[in-house]
């Protein structure tokens, strides 16, 4: 957790300098517009600097809830991660409507549930994706899958 | 008594059959849209808006303004049962009823806030028709310098007083507003950080990190271990005597219902503020004058009547400003004041001394909406809640669908289904270690308003902008709100010091 | 399509080849059943989008379109203008633009502006409006003659650099020798009218139905309209021409700022569009807006008609970009961007 703490407040302060910079420098600017970043950016690398001498220093601050981390392990939050994203290129290469009922029909079936399960539950996904998104709200999701449709 | 009788009257108006069918079916629709995460609350209003031309003006704005009534009502329900905030002013009722859920105390949480929700926007109009004779002067009190000092004062609150250290909480706050920097900018004309990037040349959106930050944590925290929300509880089943409880909650905390309620109305009121600012005063107020601060974001209680309260009671206050002036008090305002044009109504100074049964009436409208939506969630609370108990290897992929879907759906650009994983790893961190991410939204949404509200005070009214009545007060109010724990210890020593 | 509109179509291509040139039928057939996309600035209730939704289901019923509504305000007003010039170019994205904006970034080289309005295709407009310029109850000056004279600044309020009332306001300012000091930041013109009424500006420039509505019951007191001839909804409000000694330069920029406000709220669709199409919907929309119930309905709803075909639209394009030298340019690059603020 210890290490967490450092590498959050390290990269919280990389990215504020990064776009500071970027505004200040390559970008160059004037001041009215960057008044306000200077000020809140300033803000933040004053605190981020003041919580990274914190973390370095193993400070506990008054406040900090105790609960347990979500995920016991990298391997497992990449796991779960990846589980997730997963659903990102099943849209994509297959349109919202396929995508998605795929997406789900595999979830389910690589966790455990049974085929009925899996594929009620993906076909009312489907039924509501259509139905809800498509038809009620008119809403213009991809439908077909990469290269096919017209 | 013309206060009496005008609320009569108003309640007399809108007994009408047609008006009541329209409530009818609009309340479930604001509720639905407030209550799935991903699909918000103003795209509710916004497909209704159609539906109005060619009806007659309290049909038209019944239907509007019902729905728009009830959003938050839904809003609170996945927030503490998802701990995903409907719509962000929600994302203060996750701090306390989220983990009530996850202690198997959802339909009490759920009681409480749905309770707290319709009490509160009842409370809202009373206010509303009480100082609805005397709202010019009002509104007017309010400009750039109060707007500036209210939005400072609802993300400070936060900062200090919401879920994790006070440290963490302020970087939040300015790691939101920093983030909201990006993009086009009203006041010089220039879009700032933009990189070449069509996406960002109006900056990050509100829907994707909304749901970013919130929802993907917990949908990695459900499909990590597949374990329900509720998995810290013993029992499996909700009862609708749980749900009963959490009402009861609400009436043996009156102080504290009439506070926050009272928050929510005087801070509603201000134009662009207030919407987004009063549930966190709400929750700020209630830690620090609470008899149990200690419980707050663990499962208090009294953390989510307060925000909940306040949030209903705030619509009728940004009512306020929307009939007398025709100046949206919230963005859902906004979109109704466009009702009240199609409808060929003009909200403004005249039109109240025209059309003030009217302005009574859909005060009437909001306050039966909001009874009306409490009592049914209340009675459905029992079974939404059993969602808690759902194995989170079946929850999860379905709200990612359902996640995936409202964000698509909101601006229709695919980016932003990609930046919600993106705000998701932010959350996720966040989460993780202890930075409020309530803060963070509050500071995004509200920056609009804090840098071109401190630009225009400062351009008109020079560096003494906040020498005004109004400002100094709140100035005040924002001091006292963050000492007042330390001002309390100091009496109490004195006092036992001096004994 | 569906089958049954596959077949009508055809049957129509065939009579169309039968009767002899007859294009606007396959115009009308290829429309028939396809969904077009129409977009818009505005967010849903505001004018832009109240002005699309009213003419949508007439453009349904006259083509036998779906209409896919979009509202997006971003970049200034700018992003649609950006996704209609790029888009395909079948005459099935249709955009409801906010002139001004449009005009001034291309006009200014705001970043993020990707479209060239002479190589739009203009339809029609569905309302232009002249400006009024107004002062508050509580600005130090009584008119504007004695702001002129005394010459101390007076502020002005708007909602951005180039939105199209702080435009106006520049130009008429620099035209007529007002030192004036805008104030920008408000997010829309009910919060610069609110600023106005609470004494935080001195002054404001929003169009003459707005101004209308605004200045019922005295609060706002109607100095100028800024055109060439007085406003309908202000008969006793004088013109800039007339309340000033007008110089030749002066005259420029006040027409050059007529020219602007003469684009308005316009319809277009992407470059490149057939011919055919474009002829038909310009007929379409000439139907629907000269209508004079549908203009009776939209004047109920305070959001005026004021009609102008695809020529005049063009016209006033080329005069904003016909008009400016590299000299011009940079002065009205200064004049806007730089001079009041």
């Amino acid at each position: 957790m210890k290490a967490f703490e450092i590498a959050s407040a390290a990269v919280l302060l990389l990215f504020v300098a990064f776009i500071i910079g970027a505004g200040a420098f390559f970008y160059g600017y004037p001041m009215n517009v960057m008044r306000f970043p200077y000020f809140v950016g300033g803000f933040l690398l004053l605190m981020g600097a003041w919580r990274l001498r914190g973390a370095i220093r193993g400070e506990r601050l008054e406040g900090e809830t105790e609960e347990e981390p979500t995920t016991d392990s990298i391997g497992e939050f990449a796991r779960t991660a990846l589980w997730l994203l997963l659903i990102l290129p099943a849209v994509w290469l297959l349109g919202y409507p396929a995508g998605i009922t795929a997406y789900l029909l595999v979830y389910f079936l690589a966790h455990g549930q049974t085929w009925l399960t899996s594929v009620l539950l993906s076909a009312a996904a489907l039924a509501v994706t259509y139905f809800v998104f498509i038809v009620f709200l008119r809403v213009n999701l991809p439908v077909w899958p990469i290269g096919l449709g017209p | 008594m013309e206060y009496f009788s005008l609320l009569s009257e108003g309640f007399l108006r809108v007994m009408r059959p047609d008006l009541l069918l329209i409530m009818l079916a609009a309340i479930p629709f604001g509720l639905i849209f407030g209550l799935v995460p991903g699909l918000s609350g103003l795209t509710a209003l916004a497909i209704l808006l159609p539906f109005i031309y060619g009806m007659q003006p309290l049909q038209g704005l019944a239907l509007l303004l019902s729905a728009h009534a009830v959003i938050y009502t839904g809003g609170s329900v996945s927030a503490i049962i998802l701990g995903i905030p409907g719509s962000p002013p929600n994302a203060a009722t996750v701090l306390d009823g989220f983990p009530m859920a996850r202690q198997g105390r959802g339909g009490e949480a759920m009681g409480a806030a749905l309770a707290a929700s319709g009490l509160g926007g009842i409370f809202g109009v009373l206010v509303l028709v009480a100082i609805l004779p005397i709202l010019e002067p009002i509104v007017l009190l309010f400009g750039s310098p109060e707007t500036f000092f209210l939005a400072l004062m609802g993300v400070a609150f936060i900062a200090v007083v919401g879920e994790g250290p006070m440290q963490k909480g302020l970087i939040s706050g300015a790691l939101g507003i920093f983030l909201a920097l990006f993009g086009y900018q009203s006041v010089t004309g220039v879009p700032r950080f933009w990189f070449g990037s069509d996406y960002l040349l109006d900056g990050f959106r509100i829907i994707p990190l909304a749901l970013g930050l919130f929802a993907i944590p917990e949908l990695i925290a459900l499909s990590s271990k597949g374990r329900a929300v509720a998995h810290d509880s013993d029992e499996s089943k909700i009862t609708f005597a749980q749900v009963k409880e959490g009402v009861w909650q609400v009436f043996r905390h009156p102080a504290l219902f009439f506070k926050s309620s009272a928050i929510g109305a005087v801070v509603g009121v201000v134009p662009g503020v207030g919407g987004e600012t009063s549930p966190f005063v709400a929750y700020a107020a209630a830690k620090q004058t609470s008899k149990h601060p200690e419980l707050f974001g663990k499962g208090s209680i009294e953390g989510v009547i307060a925000p909940e309260s306040s949030n209903n009671a705030k619509e009728g206050g940004a009512l306020v400003p929307t009939l007398a002036f025709g100046i949206p008090g919230s963005t859902g305002m906004a979109l109704l004041l466009g009702g009240f044009l199609i409808l060929g109504l003009e909200p403004g100074p005249e039109f109240l001394k025209e059309h003030m049964d009217l302005g009574v009436g859909l005060a009437m409208v909001v306050a039966i909406s909001n009874l009306f939506a409490a009592a049914v969630m209340i009675l459905l609370a029992r079974h939404i809640a059993q969602i808690t108990h759902l194995e989170g290897h079946i929850l999860a992929p379905l709200l990612l669908a359902v996640v995936v879907l409202g964000t698509f759906a909101s601006k229709q650009n695919p980016m932003d289904v990609v930046y919600v994983f993106v705000f998701g790893g932010l959350g996720y961190i966040l989460k993780e270690l202890s930075y409020s991410r309530a803060a963070l939204i509050l500071g995004f949404v509200l920056t609009n308003a804090i840098e071109s509200s401190l630009h225009i005070s400062l351009r008109s009214y020079g560096w003494l902008f906040w020498m005004r009545p109004v400002s100094l007060i709140i100035i005040a109010l924002l001091a006292l709100g963050i000492l007042w724990p330390t001002v309390k210890r100091r009496m109490r020593a004195r006092k036992a010091s001096a004994s | 399509m569906t089958k049954r509109s596959s077949i009508f179509a055809f049957a129509l291509a065939a009579a169309a080849l039968a009767a002899g040139p007859a294009a606007a039928e396959d115009a009308a057939a290829f429309f028939k059943g396809k969904t077009l996309t129409f977009m818009t600035p505005g967010s849903p209730g505001g004018g832009y989008d109240t002005y699309m939704r009213s003419i949508i289901p007439y453009l349904e019923k006259k083509t036998g379109v779906t209409v896919v509504p979009v509202n997006d305000g971003g970049g200034g007003h700018r992003l649609v203008v950006n996704k209609t010039y790029a888009a395909k170019p079948d005459g099935l994205t249709l955009l409801l633009t906010d002139g001004e904006a449009t005009l001034a970034g291309q006009l200014l080289d705001v970043p993020g502006t990707r479209y060239d309005l002479q190589k739009m295709n203009w339809i029609v407009r569905a309302n232009g409006e002249k400006r009024i310029f107004l002062f508050t109850k509580k600005s130090p000056y009584k008119s504007i003659q004695e702001a002129k004279t005394v010459g101390k600044p007076f502020k002005v309020g708007a909602v951005g650099k180039t939105s199209a009332e702080g435009m106006a306001a520049a130009l008429a300012a620099h035209a007529l020798g007002l030192n004036i000091k805008m104030v920008i930041g408000y997010k829309g013109s009910r919060e610069f009218v609110r600023a106005a009424l609470q004494g935080e500006v001195d002054a404001i420039s929003p169009s003459e139905s707005s101004a209308k509505r605004f200045s019922k019951g005295g609060r706002l007191l109607p100095q100028l309209t800024l055109a060439r001839e007085r406003s309908e909804l202000f008969p006793n409000v004088p013109t800039a021409f007339e309340a000033f000694k007008v110089s030749k330069e002066s005259a420029f920029w006040l027409d050059f700022n007529s020219a602007f406000s003469e684009v308005g709220r316009a319809i277009a669709t992407s470059p490149n569009v057939p011919a055919d199409r474009l002829a038909f919907l310009r007929k379409v929309f000439t139907e629907i807006l000269t209508d004079k119930a549908f203009q009776a309905e939209m004047a109920k709803k305070r959001r005026p008609i004021s009609y102008a075909d695809h020529k005049t639209l063009e016209k006033a394009v080329s005069t904003v970009f016909g008009a400016l030298n590299a000299e011009r340019k940079k002065q009205v690059q200064h004049i806007i961007l730089e001079k009041f603020y």
